[in-house]
């Protein structure tokens, strides 16, 4: 049973355009130029309980306006929105009950008060029992391992501190559906790690709803089995990860250890050279020929070693984007 | 239900002050030096009114010690309206417009207007009311007036819709930022109109009286209170105050609901 649906979501603004410099600025105060751009432009798509999905495109494809549609921020051109049965822009306060939104970039901590005074103002607004509050709040501070640190004041706080208390505070209700706009951004590794098995242990538990945007493709490769692409406000692909690869791929890396120096003005013959520091070479060959590359190789080539490897998925991503070929 | 939910809202408001009152205390000498500003303020302005007085003996009718009161009402009326509602929110709701900073807490099962208007009370403007109660005392005492028990009840309704209005006022006016991105001068022009209303009205004449009554009606919020608390009381003013505070407020909520619906969040 889908808990967000999607129908022919438009959104649309109107952005002005400014020429540069001092006399472009004063010109601007007298006539305006004014272009249209499709944020979001007739995206469709269902999320089931329970599913976590990638929700990913290059900067300005849409991502974070269709995220702020579907938590009532921004009321579209067009289209239809359901969120657990709501109209998310009627900001019905039962709705506003049931979902979270954690911005990477945006906290709801009040900075000069310890992470624990939000909580508790949380579990007002939230309204959640008194018995409720404490034992999701015992949960996530135990997953999170920040027991230490609930009553420091929120600007002392490490950023990735900041971040398992801003979570918390976006949790303390147990949202049915949450949304997460880069959840791992600024975090050091390890950090984005802990937020990830976080992030995967809560879906587990909760069966909540979670769509993911990041840019981080660690998040996306290790949480989400199902990905949406967006871009320039279009949603051209809705899938599995790994289908990503059959149908985009059209490519094979093949690794090749060399036990002896090589010309490679012949390696470019094979195949694409994206690298060669002898021994090692890398090569980017058409899936169709990449067999038959590979027996040439091995045939006219001093190989010590030969890898035949699909595409890395944040290879194919780049290229979806920059050759913006979706056929 | 709204019972409910005001309720809640009340809780919440209180939680929020507490917050205010912790945060303000943390900056200890911000909090005594805003003491000290409050007080430098009413004392050079009770100097510039004595210097006035010395040359004549009224301004618009009312004598030194009636300007007195009403420039104490009128100082706990600013601070009221400035502490609560702008200093840390309406003032900076344009920026947090311009910022995308209202996204987070637009999502919450609160009331918006609420949210966007006294999300953080100034907790200090509440030493700021003591200069003012005690000019009004001043002019009490000087002026051998007597104040009436009976009046105290349509003084307060009166001084109570007063801010209600000026709040709404405020309010709309803030809410254009909505539409006009970045327009950090507009909560400064809704407190530059509203601190007319410290003025005496009667020295407002002819369409300006009118206009001053009736369609920005600053005269409900420090003159009439202040004639109402020195037995000047016309009964009219407790009916129209309570009708313009309703009018006023529904305008407010409907006008900020109407800007939502225009609101375009900043890019993340």
């Amino acid at each position: 049973m889908s808990v967000i649906r999607v129908r022919n979501l438009k959104k649309y603004y109107r952005v002005y355009q400014k020429e540069p410099g001092l006399l472009g600025s004063m010109k601007s105060l007298l006539r305006r130029k004014y272009q249209p751009v499709k944020a979001v432009d007739n995206i469709s798509f269902s999320i089931g309980r329970g599913e976590l999905v990638g929700f990913i495109g290059p900067n300005g494809a849409g991502k974070t306006t269709t995220l702020k549609c579907l938590s009532g921020l921004l009321f579209p051109n067009e289209g239809t929105v359901e969120v657990l049965g709501f109209t998310p822009w009627d900001r019905k306060p039962e709705f506003q009950k049931q979902f979270s939104l954690v911005m990477g970039q945006k906290n709801q901590l009040w900075w000069d008060l310890p992470p624990i005074e939000t909580f508790i103002l949380n579990r007002e607004i939230y309204e959640v029992p008194q018995k409720q509050y404490e034992q999701t709040l015992n949960e996530l501070v135990k997953i999170l391992e920040v027991e230490e640190v609930l009553k420091i004041q929120t600007r002392k706080l490490s950023l990735g501190q900041r971040m398992k208390c801003e979570l918390i505070a976006a949790l303390i209700h147990s949202p049915k559906v949450l949304f997460l706009d880069e959840p791992t951004i600024g975090l050091d590794v390890v950090m984005q790690k802990r937020v990830r098995d976080f992030i995967k242990l809560y879906n587990r538990r909760f069966k909540s709803a979670i769509i993911l945007t990041s840019h981080n493709m660690d998040d996306v490769k290790e949480l989400c089995q199902r990905v949406l692409i967006i871009d320039r406000g279009r949603l051209v692909f809705d899938g599995r990860l790994s289908e990503i690869i059959s149908k985009y791929a059209d490519h094979k890396i093949v690794s090749v250890v060399f036990s002896q120096e090589i010309d490679p003005k012949k390696l470019a013959k094979i195949g694409q050279v994206k690298s060669y520091h002898f021994p090692e070479a890398t090569l980017s060959i058409k899936r169709e020929t990449a067999p038959l590359a590979a027996a040439e190789l091995l045939q006219h080539f001093p190989i010590a070693d030969l890898t035949l490897e699909e595409e890395k998925i944040e290879d194919i991503i780049r290229e979806l984007f920059t050759g913006k070929d979706y056929a | 239900m709204e019972v409910n939910n005001f309720r809640k809202h009340l809780k919440i408001y209180w939680q929020l002050i507490k917050f205010a009152a912790i945060r303000d205390m943390t900056y200890r000498l911000n909090f005594f030096l805003e003491w000290l500003v409050e007080f430098g303020y009413v004392l050079t302005g009770l100097i510039s009114l004595r210097i006035i007085f010395v040359n004549i003996s009224e301004v618009a009718g009312w004598n030194f010690h009636q300007m007195l009161i009403l420039i104490g009402l009128g100082t706990v009326f600013s601070e009221t309206i400035l502490g609560l509602f702008f200093i840390f929110n309406l003032r900076k709701l344009p920026e947090k417009i311009t910022r995308g900073e209202l996204d987070l807490i637009l999502t919450k099962p609160l009331n918006s207007q609420f949210v966007v208007s006294m999300w953080r009370p100034y907790f200090t403007f509440i030493p700021s009311l003591i200069p003012g109660l005690i000019l009004i005392y001043l002019g009490f005492t000087g002026g051998g007036y007597g104040f009436d028990p009976w009046l105290f009840l349509p003084f307060l309704t009166i001084f109570l819709s007063g801010l209600v209005i000026a709040y709404s006022v405020g309010m709309i006016i803030t809410t254009l930022s909505v539409w006009l991105i970045n327009a950090t001068p507009l909560p400064e022009l809704a407190e530059h109109l509203l601190f007319l209303a410290e003025r005496p009205h009667s020295i407002f004449k002819g369409p300006f009286r009118i206009f001053f009554i009736l369609v920005l009606p600053i005269a409900f919020m420090v003159s009439f209170p202040t004639q109402t608390l020195m037995g000047d009381f016309i009964w009219w003013w407790v009916p129209a105050a309570l009708a313009l505070a309703a009018v006023f407020l529904k305008t407010s909520a409907l006008f900020w609901r109407l800007a939502l619906k225009h609101y375009q969040s900043a890019s993340s």
